[in-house]
């Protein structure tokens, strides 16, 4: 049987936390995906198919059409869903917010510095 | 203007005291959110030019999970501005349709039964029995009754392990005559 939605996103940050600190963007960005299309493929049931927009059960990571704007902070890149938004660093640094601001997950890039610390 | 600004100025006039935030992505191709509130009811919708709006509650007792899609999809704007009147004035909520039976997802698409069996041609009491059975129902009446829907049937074959396969199935065969859909002595439910 299929976990929850809420037991594979712990076990997806606890997975994403436990990898070592990303030294890029383009390094963080493949560690959310990766990380996220694992649990995913191994946990949800549902087979792996971005192309449908609509829900289908199966969680993804975010998008490269979904990026927007960031004016404040030059050196971060904001990806959005539904709910969240997704910042990653220049430096590999990653965080997950709600979209009332609340940090879902916390990460630093390889310099120790956070998304807004850069 | 772009159909999500549309969209914008139309629910503000039809809700007044709304509170309606455009979230533009960096490629205007891309992705539009446009969320919207008012009193303790909200709704997240996601345009996507040239495919439609994406439509899902917000409500503080249902949680929206990270990298989840849409609840609902529409084609214009004039019904989601109607779906988003009622789920915001009338108090409903967007479901996924995971969690449909079919006469919840022929409701949720805004078919009656007597429409349904039109464009399948049969009976309204034939389009009602298949609801009740649909367990029981061959797999050729299930997906023509969907597609009749405007949507496809999929299968799926979940693992011991939760690993899942979309089962491939053979191309729908397009009914050449009304009665291809109409009782057959080898086609139970006996109405379909």
């Amino acid at each position: 049987m299929a976990a929850s939605k809420a037991k594979r996103l712990e076990e997806f940050y606890r997975r994403l936390r436990e990898l070592p600190a990303a030294t890029s963007f383009e390094e963080a960005w493949t560690q959310i995906n990766r990380t996220l299309n694992q649990v995913e493929g191994e946990m949800s049931g549902v087979p792996y198919d971005p192309s449908k927009w609509q829900t289908d059960g199966r969680l993804y990571p975010p998008q490269p059409d979904s990026e927007r704007k960031v004016s404040r902070y030059p050196k971060v890149r904001r990806f959005r869903s539904l709910q969240h938004n997704t910042l990653i660093g220049e430096n590999g640094s990653i965080e997950i917010r709600t979209l009332a601001g609340g940090v879902v997950l916390s990460k630093n890039g390889a310099d120790g510095k956070g998304v807004t610390g850069q | 203007m772009s159909q999500i600004q549309t969209l914008k100025q139309k629910l503000e006039a039809r809700l007044p005291g709304l509170s309606a935030v455009i979230d533009e992505p960096r490629n205007s191709n891309g992705p539009w959110m446009l969320d919207v509130a008012l009193a303790n009811k909200a709704v997240n919708i996601e345009w996507r030019p040239h495919r439609g709006f994406g439509i899902s509650s917000a409500d503080p007792h249902r949680k929206i999970y990270y990298g989840q899609g849409p609840d609902e999809v529409l084609s214009s704007v004039e019904e989601t501005v109607e779906r988003v009147f009622e789920l915001i004035k009338l108090g409903k909520s967007t479901a996924a349709p995971s969690e449909l039976t079919l006469a919840e997802l022929r409701e949720h698409l805004r078919f009656s039964q007597a429409q349904l069996a039109r464009r399948l041609r049969v009976s309204q009491a034939a389009v009602s029995d298949l609801e009740k059975n649909v367990a029981k129902s061959q797999l050729l009446t299930l997906r023509k009754a969907i597609k009749a829907l405007g949507a496809e049937l999929e299968i799926r074959a979940v693992l011991p392990n939760a690993q899942g396969f979309t089962l491939k199935l053979p191309e729908a065969v397009t009914p050449r005559s009304p009665r291809s859909v109409r009782p057959g002595k080898h086609r139970p439910p006996k109405h379909l």
